[in-house]
């Protein structure tokens, strides 16, 4: 980066002046006095660094236009080319970096001033003579070139002195002797304070010495008084209780003994009421006959009705019985001997049948009888006219058949047997009636047949009348032979005979029933007659089972009337009793009471006295306790009095504060002194490894200012010392003599300073890289035969930096452009002639 | 029989000045003053709800120098609960309370017994008229008490339980006052089940049959009594003694040591704070915390911390931040013990102006007489406007920390 041009817009005499196109190595400008050079040179800085305030004391350069100052620097490099233009306004004016080419570089102006104060800049870049001597002048000062100097020497980009100056800095502002605003400082006076206020506070604790051993003796006081308090307030209580116990039990005891007295008479009326009440004894003692009377009454009067009931019905069967023996014939005892089993029923309907059977068989043997004896007589003439098949044989198989169907129906075997034989005799005799149809037959055979058939009669009569014989043996040993012996007589006289069986029975058992309830009617009647009949007057032979239920129930009215009176006696018997009892509680009660208010009289210490007296010592008690506790209160009040008056405002907690207070400013002070101590080392030791670098390590920027001011010297000079952190700059000439700044003559000093200014930028390297050293007339003052090495130093310096060279002297501008054959030459004109 | 219920408190210290402290925040200011208190009031909140059949305190329950009545109001106030409770106390002073130190004279109830200066002085304890308990004990009659007390104690064969009590420095340790000193061997040879001691800070179970105990403070005083702090509760019968730790401070301190290693900027630094005033905070279960934090570790932060001003800046934006949240915790101090992420040892070898200060450093770091005339050298100004002051930085390290300063500036500007 290097600078191209310099242009003022407004900037002192210097309007609307252009200075470029500069030399990136050396421009020499040739202008008269007032030409603007100076300006120019205090143009870059101000555009660089801004426009100074008017407070400071820098030529301001006020535009002679009158309008805000304003300039613009052109740099450049391989990458582009831009404008840095500088207006007047707060704070230095704004700046704005504007790319003529190139990319935007708005912190151009940062990148070229890094690490070049505007100081620095004045004194080591752009520099006249008047900033010449300041290079030693700011020696030890805030901005101490020469430690930049140094620092640039030492490889370092920030001087140990500037480090030193920081810590210096930060050490002033923990503390600094006699100072009032470091913190340490701050702190240790506000502790001051604080103790002084402890000091003050621990007096005042002093001044209330009195007050706290005053505190003490309360405290001694307040506890016997508080014991004294406790105590004579539980006697006045105790003694208070013991007044209204005693009231209480005085008042019980009287009425416990008043209510005796009234009870005991009480007790006394009813035993004499229950003794003049009358007893019915005789109802008393048959009360419980009596009662079991009339209790049974209900029954005995259902029983009496029962045994009417069963008497009328005794009768109706006594006619029932009556009237079937008389249907039967026969008497009672017959009708009671017959046999009438269920058996007997069917054999007599068996027998009927049988012998209906039988019957018909003899019926129907005569009927073949007589046929067949008509057979014999006209067997031959009857043989045509025969019919086929026998009417009744048919008519008789027909009914047997039915007969058989029926009883095997009805499940009654004997007439399905009789039937079944009817039937077969009914087949027979049709297939007899058919047999003749051979017709026309002989004779011999009709009478065979003739006599088969008079002996079938007599076999058929035969069979029926054994069959009668036995059926009569039978009947009579039923004993129903009296009479007919057809099976329907002998079946209606064993009906009979059960009839009669029957009502028999039912008599039988009437009478029974009759005969129990008799008894127990009797029984009851007994009862009566024994225990009623005397308790009414009654004979007991009147006493009849009609009369009972009367005579029950009367004997019952007078045993409850009596037992009503007796339990009415009886209860104030129990009364009186109770009431005893109850007197004799009371009584007890009362003597109680009176025991016990002995035993509080004799414990409140008024043995035998009474409530009056318990309560005289009640009321003394009760004003020894208000004044003990008067006592209390009053010392309680002078404690607490005492304690605040001790403890004022907090006077204690002020103090325990103070002392915490103490305490954290002792901590503030620690940590201050604490960074204090390693700034002070870190500034020590610093001050000491620079003393040992300059003694042992001599810095390159020394090495070739010195080098420089040989040469500018011609060799008078060959040694220079910069002895750090004083402000003189040694100067050793061959001979090894030492000597300041001050013993040198103008010119001499001035190349010492131009030689301290090539060697220390020399060193920079990428420190001020882009800016140029501009030097305004720095040569007037030297001797011919040292301008020629000068001219040579600041050529050999620009092959290295760009420099820019102001001068007047047409003669200097020469010798440089001599030296340097690739310096641009510029001149300026002069400023235009008055007049 | 139920065995023998009791508390063993010591060093109450009652309305003794914390030291050492930074407590420029009046809430943290407020909490301080009132936690000695707090600790007595939970302590007599232990016996009642326990149901002890007394309290031992072994001594230092004021500091008699500050001559605060109101610590003897509190404590003339606290003993009166518990007689009214029926539950005795027996105390022993210590070197902080000694018979012949400052006194209000408050009256105290009858159920709170000093043992004798003069000799070791036995109470008996009953319940329902049958001795249940032997407490062997002996206060300090001057603070500077070098006598041997504990050789004194004796145990009765007649003893149920025997309990000794004393302020005593066991083994005589190097950073306590060796006040009535006594030996392990001393304490097992009495042929007590207890020993209730007291005058170490840190509660501590020296031994564990016999029960040999130190309560330790029930509130830690300043930044080094770190911790949880309170009392035991003891339960001891003929077959020996358990105690059990209970807490009761109000607020507590801790000492942490934070790596900052990972640490590129001011940000990073305030996150690793917050997470130690985290970790501060859950340790100290629920109650308000002062945490004093040591950084360390080589790290790009460095630079930024031993610029006062960002540490202060930090400092009061966390205190700010940490006394909002609950419980809140107050950061007293970060000590900054940050080195540059500097290579010291290729640094060293360079022959230029930084190697030329390390191995200046490295020659006076090897001479302690060097670095200690250095020092005072440095201090005798300050230190003869303020004072002597005690630093936690060795005269080596602070050498180191300006060797790094030094360098963080002369290598910060490079880099």
């Amino acid at each position: 980066m290097r600078l191209v041009r310099i242009e003022a817009e407004r900037f002192g005499r210097i309007d609307e002046t252009t200075l470029g196109d500069l030399s990136p190595q050396l421009t020499v400008v040739l202008g008269p006095n007032e030409a603007g050079k100076s300006s120019l040179t205090a143009l870059v800085r101000h555009v660089l660094y801004g426009f100074p305030t008017p407070a400071s004391q820098e030529n301001p350069y006020l535009s002679a236009s009158g309008g805000k100052r304003q300039g613009r620097l052109v740099f450049a490099d391989a990458a582009g080319e831009w404008v840095v233009e500088r207006t007047e306004g707060p704070r230095g004016g704004p700046v704005t970096v504007r790319a003529m080419s190139g990319r935007p570089r708005d912190g151009l102006v940062d990148e070229l001033t890094r690490g070049v104060s505007r100081a620095a800049y004045r004194v080591v870049f752009g520099f006249g003579l008047a900033e010449m001597q300041q290079i030693e002048q700011l020696k030890g000062k805030d901005d101490d070139l020469m430690s930049r100097l140094y620092a640039a020497g030492a490889g370092l980009t920030v001087s140990p002195i500037d480090i030193r100056a920081k810590l210096s800095e930060r050490m002033d502002a923990l503390w600094k002797k006699g100072g009032s605003a470091p913190s340490i400082n701050k702190a240790r006076a506000a502790r001051i304070d604080v103790r002084s206020e402890i000091r003050r506070l621990e007096g005042e604790a002093d001044t209330v010495r009195a007050d706290a051993e005053r505190l003490v003796e309360v405290e001694e006081r307040l506890s016997g008084a508080r014991a004294e308090r406790t105590a004579t307030q539980a006697r006045s209580e105790r003694l208070a209780r013991t007044v209204a116990e005693v009231d209480r039990l005085l008042t019980e005891s009287a009425q416990a003994a008043s209510r005796a007295q009234a009870v005991a008479a009480d007790a006394a009326n009813a035993r004499r009421a229950a003794e003049a009440a009358p007893v019915d004894e005789d109802a008393l003692r048959a009360a419980e006959a009596v009662r079991g009377l009339s209790a049974e009454s209900p029954s005995f009067r259902d029983r009496l009705s029962v045994l009417s009931e069963q008497q009328g019905k005794l009768a109706a069967v006594e006619q029932r019985l009556r009237a079937a023996l008389s249907d039967a014939g026969w008497s009672e005892a017959q009708a009671l001997a017959a046999t009438a089993d269920a058996g007997i029923a069917a054999e007599i309907e068996n027998a009927r049948a049988a012998l209906n059977d039988l019957s018909t068989r003899a019926v129907l043997a005569v009927e073949a009888r007589d046929r067949a004896s008509a057979d014999v007589a006209g067997a031959a003439a009857i043989a045509v006219a025969a019919r086929p098949w026998s009417v009744p044989g048919l008519v008789a198989a027909g009914l047997g058949a039915a007969g058989f169907a029926a009883g095997i129906a009805l499940g009654q075997t004997a007439l399905a047997g009789f039937a079944l034989v009817i039937a077969i005799a009914g087949v027979v005799l049709a297939l007899v009636r058919v047999n003749p149809m051979g017709g026309g037959t002989d004779a011999a055979q009709a009478r065979s047949r003739l006599a088969a058939a008079e002996a079938a009669v007599r076999a058929a009569q035969r069979a029926l009348d054994e069959r009668t014989v036995a059926w009569s043996e039978r009947v009579r040993a039923w004993g129903l032979g009296d009479g007919s012996e057809e099976p329907a007589a002998v079946a209606a006289r064993l009906q009979a005979a059960r009839e009669v069986r029957a009502a028999d029975d039912q008599r039988s058992a009437v009478r029974e029933a009759i005969v129990r309830e008799e008894q127990r009617v009797g029984s009851y009647v007994e009862r009566v007659r024994t225990s009623v009949a005397p308790l009414l007057g009654e004979e007991p032979a009147g006493v009849t089972p009609d009369r009972c239920v009367e005579l029950v129930g009367r004997a019952t009215a007078r045993v409850e009337s009596a037992a009503l009176a007796d339990c009415a006696r009886v209860d104030a018997l129990r009364e009186a009793e109770r009431l005893d009892r109850e007197a004799e509680a009371s009584r007890a009660v009362s003597e109680k009471s009176a025991a016990a208010v002995a035993d509080l009289l004799a414990e409140a210490c008024v043995p035998g006295g009474g409530l009056e007296d318990v309560r005289h010592l009640e009321a003394e008690a009760r004003l020894e306790a208000e004044d003990a506790l008067q006592t209390f209160d009053r010392l309680t009040a002078e404690e607490a009095t005492l304690r605040t008056r001790i403890d004022a405002e907090g006077r204690e907690d002020r103090l325990a504060s103070l002392r915490l207070q103490v305490e954290t400013l002792g901590e503030l002070i620690a940590a201050d002194v604490r960074e204090y101590t390693v700034l002070t080392l870190a500034s020590q030791l610093l001050s000491r490894a620079q003393a040992r670098y300059e003694r042992e390590r001599q810095p390159e920027v020394v090495k070739r200012a010195e080098a420089a001011f040989t040469r500018m010297t011609n060799g008078r000079y060959p040694h220079i010392a910069i002895p750090l952190g004083k402000e003189d700059l040694e100067v050793f000439t061959t001979s090894a003599a030492a000597a300041g700044t001050d013993k040198l003559s103008r010119g001499t000093a001035e190349q010492l300073y131009l030689a301290l200014r090539i060697g220390l930028v020399d060193q920079l390297g990428e420190i001020g890289a882009g800016l140029p050293v501009l030097m305004d007339d720095v040569l007037v003052n030297f001797s011919p035969d040292r301008l020629q090495p000068a001219a040579e130093a600041i050529a050999g310096l620009a092959q290295t930096r760009q420099v820019v060279f102001f001068t007047c002297h047409p003669a200097m501008a020469d010798l440089l452009c001599r030296v340097s054959p690739q310096a641009v030459r510029i001149e300026l004109q002069g400023p235009p002639a008055h007049g | 029989m139920r065995p023998v219920r009791f508390v063993h408190a010591a060093d109450l210290h009652l309305g003794a000045p914390f030291q050492g402290v930074d407590a420029s925040d009046a809430r943290v200011r407020a909490a301080l003053l009132a936690s000695t208190y707090e600790a007595l009031d939970r302590i007599v909140e232990l016996c009642l709800t326990e149901k002890v059949d007394f309290l031992l305190i072994a001594g230092d329950v004021h500091n008699s120098r500050e001559r605060s009545r109101p610590a003897q109001f509190r404590f003339q106030a606290a003993m009166e609960r518990l007689a009214e409770a029926g539950i005795p106390v027996y105390v022993a002073r210590g070197n902080h309370d000694p018979a012949d130190g400052w006194s209000a004279g408050l009256r105290l109830p009858e159920t709170v017994h000093y043992f004798s200066t003069a000799a070791v002085e036995a109470f008996t304890v009953e319940r329902d008229g049958e001795p249940i308990c032997t407490i062997y004990g002996r206060g300090y009659e001057r603070a500077a008490e070098k006598r041997d007390f504990a050789s004194g104690y004796r145990r009765s064969p007649d003893d149920r339980v025997a309990v000794g009590v004393l302020h005593t420095n066991v083994g005589s340790r190097s950073d306590f006052e060796d006040y009535a000193p006594a030996s392990m061997e001393t304490l097992r040879g009495s042929g007590m089940d207890y020993w209730a001691l007291g005058h170490i800070h840190k509660p501590e179970v020296l031994c564990v049959a016999p029960a040999i105990v130190y309560a330790g403070s029930p509130q830690g005083l300043n930044p080094k009594e770190d911790g949880l702090h309170g009392c035991y509760l003891v339960e001891a019968d003929a077959s020996g003694a358990m105690p059990e730790f209970r807490v009761v401070c109000s607020v507590t301190w801790a000492r942490r040591s934070a790596d900052a290693s990972s640490c590129a900027n001011i940000d990073d630094v305030r996150d690793v704070l917050r997470r130690v005033c985290d970790e501060v905070r859950s340790d100290a279960g629920g109650r308000p915390a002062i945490a004093r934090i040591e950084l360390t570790g080589r790290c790009e932060a460095h630079e930024a911390l031993v610029s006062g001003a960002s540490m202060t800046d930090l400092l009061c934006d966390l205190r700010d931040e940490q006394l909002a949240a609950y419980p809140w915790v107050w950061i007293d101090r970060v000590t900054d013990r940050t080195a540059a992420s500097l290579d010291i040892d290729a640094l060293r070898v360079q022959q230029d102006f930084t190697g030329d200060l390390v191995r200046l450093v490295d020659e006076l770091v090897a001479d302690p007489q060097a670095v200690a005339a250095l020092l005072a050298e440095v201090l005798e100004p300050v230190e003869g406007s303020v004072g002597v002051i005690e630093s936690d930085l060795t005269p080596e390290e602070l050498v180191v920390r300006a060797r790094d300063l030094c360098l963080d500036r002369l290598e910060g500007e490079t880099r």
